[in-house]
């Protein structure tokens, strides 16, 4: 019984506890619900706090890498949320060409973030300091460099410039002037070449051709001239047309008789009147052919005589030419940077600029914003109504900001005991994702020395104005003075010129428009200019000593404008000049003469057909067309005679026929007066 | 199928809980504010911020998100209505256009008119649902509760599975 009753007790106060238990209640906060947020806010700090920076640090590296393709350092990244400042500590670039320096290497990048720009999902920098930049620093490892993009078809900047200066001639087959003079000098006797030479050439085997054509059509001239009605058939006609009557007809029959033997004449001459007009169409045709004949004669020539120029290597001393062989492959370095720039810009600019390169696309359509048209998925399902979208109202901006701007960078660094950072100065000015939102243009200016790498007045200005329908960009490049290093100008198996050293002034301008049409210009000025020449041949060798001793300024000057695809490339430079004057002096003599020999040797095969085909052009216009013209007048009027001849029998008959009767009716008259007695 | 079925449960299962009237109430009249906004704005990030802080019924308000939504669907065109007439106010233009350019606040949306109309008819109707969510489940749980408690379905649940599972957790959980 106890027992039970224990029992009954343990399970009241159990039930108790259970009623208690289920009848808790609950406060107005979900305490147990805070709990694990706050944990996991308070993880997130720690995250903020402990990982955070080294993560951004990472990211920056690998995006920084696959932008520029080449490894990307940063020693350190520090940001406060709370101050809202940024700092970034060491940041090297690695350079492509030499993985053991760096392009570029920053000691330190600060700035502050706008919070009032964050909280509006916009990254907005007022002013940020990079400082102590160096150029070309070392690394303590080699970077890492991407492989390069495969070759697709569409030839590089580098390679259409150095076409269209070139002329279009290939790399082989570039033009040598060392080499080419080097032949020309070494190569004596011409005589035999020529002579060689002369089987071969087109002009003499066209002229072989032409003459026997021609004169197979003389034959043939001469005998049509043969069928042609001769004075004696005139006197025949003459003589036909006299015998025939034309006037005192008695019958209509001797009229009708008369004028059959007037029209079977008159068909007879009409038949040669066909006959001479087919062959004066004939002779006119042949006229025009022969000329024509003539004139591709004289242009096989004119072909023949360059195409010996080309054999025999006749160097072209041209100021011009002599800048473009020279001067390409030092130029080429300058187009390489230029159409990286090109290719990076093209790929991270917005994408409605960037496109506008791509001529395939409507830029229109791109700067129109429209969107890209999605093709509907068809369905035979029933589709739900649409939600409503509503009306969405836009209230003027106060305080707007575009997605990204960076107002402006400030770019110092000086030389210290410790490092050689270059004594600049520059600044860096609104780097924007909208220019028009804040309408202002992106610009940089640097300025400042590099006494490392022997760079004294460097200047450099830069914009990019997307404000207008078209974007602009231009960059202004100075140099006052830098020396540079050992340079080849030409080298190849014939000898090779090069300068150990000058010193020189670079300025530089290049301007696009929407990027379709680029203008650039490179002005190089050379002072304290020391050349080293050499030549496989003796004489071209002495030549070159001569010509580059008292040589030591010189300017280049480059010019390219146009559209990629069709660039108008122009080099220039008084060292051509020089040269010029200098081989003049010493091969133009030669040169001359053996121009004069191709000559001689072309007008002697060539001339004798040339007078030939003259003079049966001569006779064909004013012998055979004459003669041919003056037999047409001649059956014309004799045509005319016969006409003429009809139309008077005719009349005659007609006035005889009126007399008649105009005889019988007086007659009659007369008859009728008689009976009625008048 | 499957998801109506499973908010039906769970509306049942709250209304023959001991759970608060006023929490039930609440998380339903919040539901509704869920269901008129759109889902990725700042009102509905607020909102979730007070289910969870505040001990208001969740699966109420989940409920009711789902139930408002289609009732949301039906009124746009008066929620529309409604909206353009008062963003297009010219006395309270200085508001809109200040809160326009405070930071943030852009990202409720609500300069569309349908937002705006939909959170409008909300707020008017909130103090309607809660209080009559209030009744309706006072009402509910004295008169319909015991009805069906007694009806051979619920004895007939009652004995599955399911409601035994149900029943061990609501022990477990100590409700």
């Amino acid at each position: 019984m106890s027992t039970d009753s224990n029992n009954n007790q343990t399970t009241n106060s159990s039930s108790t506890i259970q009623k208690t238990k289920t009848k808790k209640t609950q406060g107005l906060i979900r305490w147990n619900a805070l709990m694990p947020i706050s944990i996991v806010l308070t993880l997130i700090v720690f995250y903020f706090i402990l990982f955070f920076d080294s993560h951004i640090r990472s990211a920056i590296e690998w995006a920084g890498y696959k932008v520029l393709g080449t490894e990307v350092n940063i020693q350190k990244f520090e940001s406060s949320f709370i101050n809202g400042n940024v700092s970034i500590k060491k940041v090297q670039i690695t350079n492509a060409e030499q993985p053991h320096l760096n392009t570029i290497e920053i000691g330190a990048i600060r700035f502050d973030i706008n919070w009032d720009a964050i909280l509006r999902l916009k990254f907005v920098v007022e002013e940020m300091a990079a400082e102590n930049i160096q150029f070309l620093s070392k690394r303590s490892y080699p970077g890492k460099v991407a492989p390069p993009e495969p070759v697709d078809n569409k030839p590089s900047l580098t390679s259409q410039l150095q076409e269209k200066a070139l002329d279009k001639i290939t790399t082989q087959n570039k033009e040598n002037i060392l080499g080419d003079l080097s032949s020309f000098l070494k190569t004596g006797d011409y005589k035999a070449q020529l002579n060689d030479m002369d089987s071969k050439l087109k002009s003499k085997i066209l002229a072989n051709e032409l003459k026997a054509k021609w004169d197979a059509k003389q034959q043939e001239w001469d005998s049509k001239i043969k069928n042609l009605p001769k004075d004696s058939d005139f006197k025949n006609y003459k003589l036909k047309f006299e015998a025939i009557k034309y006037k005192d007809f008695k019958s209509p029959q001797e009229l009708e008789s008369s004028i059959k033997q007037f029209n079977d004449l008159k068909k007879e001459i009409e038949s040669k009147v066909k006959t001479v007009d087919e062959t004066k169409k004939q002779f006119v045709s042949d006229l025009e052919q022969i000329k024509k004949d003539y004139e591709s004669l004289d242009k096989q020539v004119k072909d023949d005589i360059v195409n010996i120029k080309n054999h025999l290597k006749i160097p072209k001393i041209n100021a011009g030419q002599i800048a473009k062989s020279i001067f390409m492959d030092y130029l080429n370095p300058y187009i390489a940077k230029l159409e990286k720039i090109n290719d990076l810009a093209q790929k991270y600019l917005p994408p409605k600029y960037s496109k506008l390169v791509n001529d395939k696309i409507n830029p229109d359509k791109i700067l129109s914003g429209q969107k890209k048209e999605r093709n509907p998925t068809p369905t035979d399902t029933i589709q739900p109504h649409p939600r409503e979208k509503g009306t969405t109202y836009e209230y003027p901006i106060s305080k707007g900001y575009p997605l990204f701007w960076i107002q402006k960078i400030n770019i110092s660094t000086q030389s210290t005991e410790q490092a050689d950072y270059g004594n600049i100065k520059g600044q860096i000015l609104n780097i924007v994702s909208n220019q028009r939102q804040i309408g202002k243009q992106t610009e940089l200016h640097i300025s400042g020395n590099i006494p490392k790498q022997n760079i004294d007045g460097l200047k450099l200005d830069s914009y990019l104005n997307n404000l207008g329908d078209e974007p602009e960009a231009s960059i202004e490049f100075k140099i006052a003075n830098y020396k540079l290093p050992s340079t080849d100008l030409l080298k190849n198996d014939d000898g090779s010129i090069s300068i150990p050293s000058s010193d020189v002034s670079i300025y530089a301008n290049a301007k696009t428009t929407a990027f379709k049409i680029y203008t650039i210009a490179l002005k190089n000025d050379f002072k304290n200019a020391k050349f080293e020449v050499s030549a496989k041949e003796k004489l071209v060798d002495e030549l070159l000593k001569n010509s580059f001793a008292q040589l030591q300024t010189f300017d280049l000057n480059a010019q390219a404008q146009g559209s990629l695809s069709n660039l108008n490339v122009n080099v220039n430079s008084s060292l051509g000049q020089k040269l010029e004057t200098a081989l003049t002096a010493s091969v133009q003599k030669k040169i001359d003469d053996l121009n004069l020999e191709i000559k001689n040797k072309i007008d002697v095969e060539i001339n004798k057909t040339k007078s030939d085909l003259e003079k049966q052009i001569s006779n064909l216009t004013k012998g055979y067309l004459n003669n041919a013209s003056d037999s047409e007048k001649k059956l014309t009027a004799q045509k005319n005679i016969a006409d003429e001849k009809i139309n008077q029998s005719k009349k005659d008959i007609e006035n005889k026929a009126k007399n008649k009767l105009k005889e019988e009716g007086q007659k009659t008259l007369d008859d009728l007066k008689k009976k009625f007695g008048f | 199928m499957t998801l109506l079925l499973k908010q039906f449960f769970n509306f049942i299962t709250l209304l023959h809980s001991e759970n608060g009237t006023k929490q039930i109430a609440w998380g339903l009249t919040l539901g509704a504010f869920l269901g008129f906004s759109p889902f990725f704005s700042l009102q509905t990030f607020l909102i979730f911020l007070i289910l969870l802080i505040f001990t208001v019924q969740i699966g109420a308000a989940f409920l009711s998100a789902f139930v408002f939504k289609f009732i949301a669907f039906l009124i746009d065109p008066i929620a529309d209505i409604l909206g353009r007439a008062i963003l297009e106010n010219e006395s309270l233009r200085p508001l809109w256009t200040h809160l326009y350019n405070i930071p943030i606040l852009p990202y409720t949306r609500f300069n569309n008119s349908i937002v705006m109309g939909s959170f409008v008819f909300a707020l008017i109707i909130s103090p309607l649902l809660y209080f009559g969510f209030n009744k309706a489940i006072e009402k509910y749980r004295s008169t319909l509760v015991q009805k069906i408690e007694k009806t051979k379905f619920w004895k007939a649940f009652k004995a599955t599975k399911f409601y035994i599972w149900y029943s061990k957790y609501q022990d477990l959980a100590g409700q």
